[in-house]
């Protein structure tokens, strides 16, 4: 027996009314992050990825450590 | 004691410095909050030194005092290095360091004086709020202004988490602490328990895992001067907790009162989790390939890499127990107060050990006092550690599983006195490590300043160039849009969405507090009762009321739903004792409740025990109605009702109907005779054979099933058994239509068998059966006799009698009447003929079928005793001897 098959229907549930709020907010987001990856690619922030983690080695050098 | 002269390095050094002297105090407190579990007298009965008080000075000292401070520490230290430039100000660095050990140590005071806001790990008062939110946007402020002004283009992956931490973590504390509403820091109802476990299990996510991540990711690279394995992984790792973490909230309150889709984006969240976490650990792992005897000669590494497995093990525990099936079994225990301490101290804490070791002879100049109280710190404080946790965890299987058979909650407390003690034990190791630890710092920073003996201590000389820095800042805006907005987007989801949507109104046990009863509850939160008591009625909890609804909470504020059952759940307390009993009970625990370990709360005046009398006395609400003595039917059972109800009902109204009851008494009888006789008797009064090896006795099915609230109750325990008892879940081994045949027949005890085949059918049977000349192949001898009586005593007489008369104690409800033998036993004329009335039974009677329970000798031997003891002398002689 689950806790689920024991839930009592006092378990709040939605509001049709609020799939909107929802369904808005759901699109938003679906559009907004392909369209800052695709920026993000444009400006080059996905060149040299690796590249800061030989550089931190390499400025504790620099510093003497 | 701290640097005002605002060196370079001062900030993190005083940062670290703090660090060390939380330590000591907040897990010397931890020490005391162990002993107090097995001698709960230790410390006397100041209100200050109380269980209740000091949790919460432990909890957030070590969260806020040791951890933060450490890892804040390790972030000053970190950012300048990686960006290739000096930190934006010390001097605002150190304003900070005031500032957080400020609002710390005037928390801490205020805690100890019951100044709390009774949310657990945002029990500060809003002041302190104020004071830490705003000392976060400080070292945040100064933290990204020195990004901004790096000389470095590329951002290392610690800079993302350190960035990623200030940008979320102020934003958690705020909705988290409910700043908006500063008298309580709370809100109305069941919604505050989301917003309450939002930034509960964020101050892990979006605090010290990312804060701690940055650390691991700067120091192992740097010690083993090996690049990070993957900085692609890194990146997918923080974009995913970002994400992921922030809504794993609700994971705590899987048994609670708030909306299932909330707990299942939890779940999913908290199942996701390992994502972060497995691309954490493997970018550990393959960074110290080829480096590993780095482990063996670097204390500080070896602090670190325990701290990574550490942690590790903590994440997957804690995706383990976030699924229903697990939490519901491991929920309120010490399992998870193992599991809190195996992140935080033996993760996080671990870390900042390492770091600690690490950093001092850089941000000082001078080298640590003595490497071998440092190697004895690391192996007290290991050892101490996996003892400490494992009697937790073990603690908390005992409690779960003694909780699971519906043992209460008191009894099984007993049965954890050695752990306890154990777990102090162990607990004080860990101590121990940590003031040969603060041994080692006084006197390494007592000391002088020594010139380098080789590149580990020299203070780093940092670049100053900084050419093109605006070119430099390109990343930090794609970096705030995207982790900000994913952490947003998952706010909404898991904190917006559920305060607009909960909106339950009052429950039928739900009520407004008198005066008295306010009162009663402030006095419950300042002293910290919450922390051992829940209130909340789970769906596996039975006999402790019903299962909580989210309108009993509408008049709570702050909701007190508890994290751990301690003591017992007081949910729906209200009426269960006398109130005089919970006066009594709060100024000596023990006096009626002898195994508790509750606090003597005897310093409280008379108008506050009856203020906290008052409350408790009408939590649920005050119930004092007289039949509430049965448990409630889980949902799954409720209203189920018998499906052989027409059979029973038109058992007259045809041949066929006729038939078909004696078939359902008929085969009733057998199922009941192979499985229940053993316990309850062949006459369901409760004295079967094995009835005399169980501590709680079977029930009289006569009297227990006259008392069910509905034969639902009835159904629900066959199938599920009783916890605590022997009844087993039958569930397991017999369909639904065969439990309902046994619910069927034994309900015959109580309303009586409709007697639909006639005596003489039987009769015939068994005069057909002996005139095949079956003779008994036992000696009439003592010995069998003997034995025929025992069996005949043990399972005949409770409805024969043991005179045979047929007035056993069970004979006022059998119906048909059971025989008196001393009258019926000359009408047999053979010995088969007894043979076959005992093995096959009497239809339509509660006479059972013995071949089905008793051997051929057992029979035989029963019907020896009957005959010689019951029948007429002559008849016996007559028929019988032989």
């Amino acid at each position: 027996m689950l806790p689920g098959d024991m839930m009592t229907d006092t378990m709040m549930s939605i509001d049709p009314g609020d799939y909107t709020i929802i369904l808005i907010s759901s699109v938003i987001i679906l559009l907004i992050f392909p369209i800052l990856l695709y920026w993000g690619w444009k400006k080059g922030q996905f060149k040299d990825l690796e590249e800061a983690k030989y550089r931190m080695i390499e400025m504790e050098d620099e510093n003497g450590n | 004691m701290f640097n005002i002269e605002f060196k370079e390095n001062s900030s993190s050094k005083n940062f670290l410095i703090s660090s060390i002297f939380w330590l000591i105090l907040f897990t010397t407190f931890g020490f005391i909050l162990a002993i107090k579990f097995f001698a709960p007298e230790f410390l006397g009965q100041t209100s200050w030194l109380t269980f209740g008080r000091i949790r919460p000075m432990h909890v957030n000292g070590v969260t806020f005092g040791f951890l933060s401070t450490g890892i804040i520490g390790i972030a000053y230290y970190i950012v300048p290095r990686l960006t290739g430039t000096k930190l934006y100000s010390e001097k605002l660095g150190n304003l900070t360091v005031l500032l957080w050990d400020f609002a710390i140590a005037t928390g801490t005071v205020l805690l100890g004086l019951g100044y709390t806001q009774g949310r657990e790990y945002a029990e500060y008062i809003w002041m302190i709020d104020v004071a830490i939110v705003i000392t976060l946007l400080l070292i945040g402020y100064n933290i990204f202004k020195t990004i901004l002004n790096r000389t470095e283009r590329k951002l290392y992956a610690s800079i993302w988490y350190i960035m990623g931490t200030f940008l979320t973590f102020p934003i958690v504390y705020f909705i988290g602490n409910v700043m908006w509403h500063p008298d309580t820091g709370s809100l109305q109802g069941a919604a505050d328990g989301v917003f309450n476990w939002f930034y509960g299990h964020n101050v892990l996510g979006l605090w010290f895992t990312t804060l701690g991540i940055a650390g691991w990711y700067y120091f192992i690279p740097v010690i083993t001067k090996r690049p990070l394995y993957s900085h692609l992984l890194s990146m997918i790792s923080f974009f995913s907790i970002v994400f992921v973490y922030t809504g794993v909230g609700a994971h705590h309150l899987l048994q609670a009162p708030i909306p299932e889709w909330l707990k299942t984006i939890a779940i999913v969240n908290s199942g996701l989790m390992m994502v972060p976490v497995l691309a954490f650990i493997t970018n550990i792992l393959l960074t110290m390939r080829g480096s590993w005897n780095c482990f063996i000669k670097s204390i500080p590494l070896r602090f670190m890499l325990i701290g990574t497995v550490f942690y590790f093990l903590a994440s997957a525990q804690g995706t383990f127990q976030a699924f229903r099936e697990t939490n519901m079994y491991l929920h309120f225990s010490q399992w998870t107060v193992g599991h809190a301490h195996l992140a935080l101290l033996g993760g996080f804490g671990f870390l900042v050990f390492g770091a600690v070791y690490f950093l001092v002879p850089r941000v000082t100049g001078k080298e640590i006092y003595s490497s071998r109280l440092t190697s004895y710190h690391f192996w007290f404080s290991t050892l101490g550690f996996i003892l400490f946790f494992s009697f937790m965890t073990i603690m908390g299987l005992i409690q779960n599983s003694g909780w699971f058979q519906n043992i209460s909650v008191a009894t099984v407390l007993l049965q954890l006195k050695p752990y306890f003690i154990g777990r102090a034990l162990a607990g004080g190791m860990i101590v121990l490590g940590q003031y040969i630890f603060f041994y080692n710092m006084l006197m390494t920073f007592r000391g002088e300043a020594k010139p380098a003996k080789e590149p580990s201590v020299v203070p780093p000389k940092l670049k100053r160039i900084q050419v093109k820095v605006e070119k430099y800042r390109e990343s930090v805006p794609l970096f705030a849009i995207g982790g900000l907005g994913l952490f947003l987007t998952m706010v909404f989801i898991v904190v917006i969405l559920p305060y607009l949507l909960m909106d339950s109104p009052p429950s039928d046990i739900a009520h407004p507090y008198t005066v008295d009863q306010a009162r009663g509850r402030q006095l419950f939160i300042s002293n910290g009762c919450m922390y051992c008591h829940s209130q909340f009625v789970r769906p596996q909890d039975w006999g402790i009321g019903r299962i909580s609804q989210p309108g009993d909470y509408f008049y709570d504020k702050p909701l007190l739903l508890g994290t751990e059952r301690t003591g017992p759940d007081l949910a729906q307390i209200g009426g269960a004792r006398p109130p005089l009993w919970d006066i009594m009970h709060h100024k000596n625990p023990r006096s009626v409740s002898p195994g508790s370990i509750m606090p003597n709360f005897s310093y409280l005046s008379d108008q506050d025990l009856n203020d906290l009398k008052a409350y408790v006395d009408g939590l649920g609400t005050r119930n004092l109605e007289t039949q509430d003595f049965q448990p409630l039917v889980p949902e799954l059972y409720s209203g189920r009702q018998n499906i052989y109800n027409d059979t029973i009902a038109n058992v007259n109204s045809s041949n066929e109907s006729r038939t078909e009851y004696a078939d359902l008494i008929d085969e009733g009888k057998i199922l009941f005779s192979l499985r229940c006789l053993p316990c309850h008797g062949a006459s369901g009064i409760g004295q079967g054979p094995y009835a005399r090896h169980v501590n709680q006795h079977p029930a009289n099915l006569n009297d227990r099933i006259s008392n069910f609230p509905g034969v639902d109750y009835n159904f629900w325990r066959v199938m599920e058994g009783v916890p605590g008892t022997a009844m087993p879940p039958w569930k397991l081994s017999l369909t639904e239509e065969a439990i309902w045949k046994i619910i069927s027949y034994e309900k015959t005890f109580v309303d009586g068998v409709v007697r639909v085949i006639p005596g003489n059918f039987s009769d015939s049977e068994a005069i057909d059966f002996g005139n095949k000349g079956i003779k008994s192949p036992i000696k009439q001898d003592d010995i069998n006799f003997t034995d025929g009586m025992k069996i005949f005593n043990l399972y005949c007489a409770q409805c024969h009698g043991v005179d045979g008369h047929g007035d056993g104690p069970a004979a006022v409800y059998i119906d048909p009447q059971p025989a008196n033998f001393t009258e019926t036993s000359n009408n047999f004329q053979t010995q088969g003929q007894w043979f076959w009335k005992l093995s096959e039974g009497v239809e339509t009677t509660n006479m059972p079928p013995w071949k089905y329970v008793l051997t051929e000798d057992d029979r035989w031997k029963a019907i020896y005793y009957i005959q010689k003891n019951f029948s007429d002398p002559g008849v016996f002689d007559e028929k019988w001897r032989s």
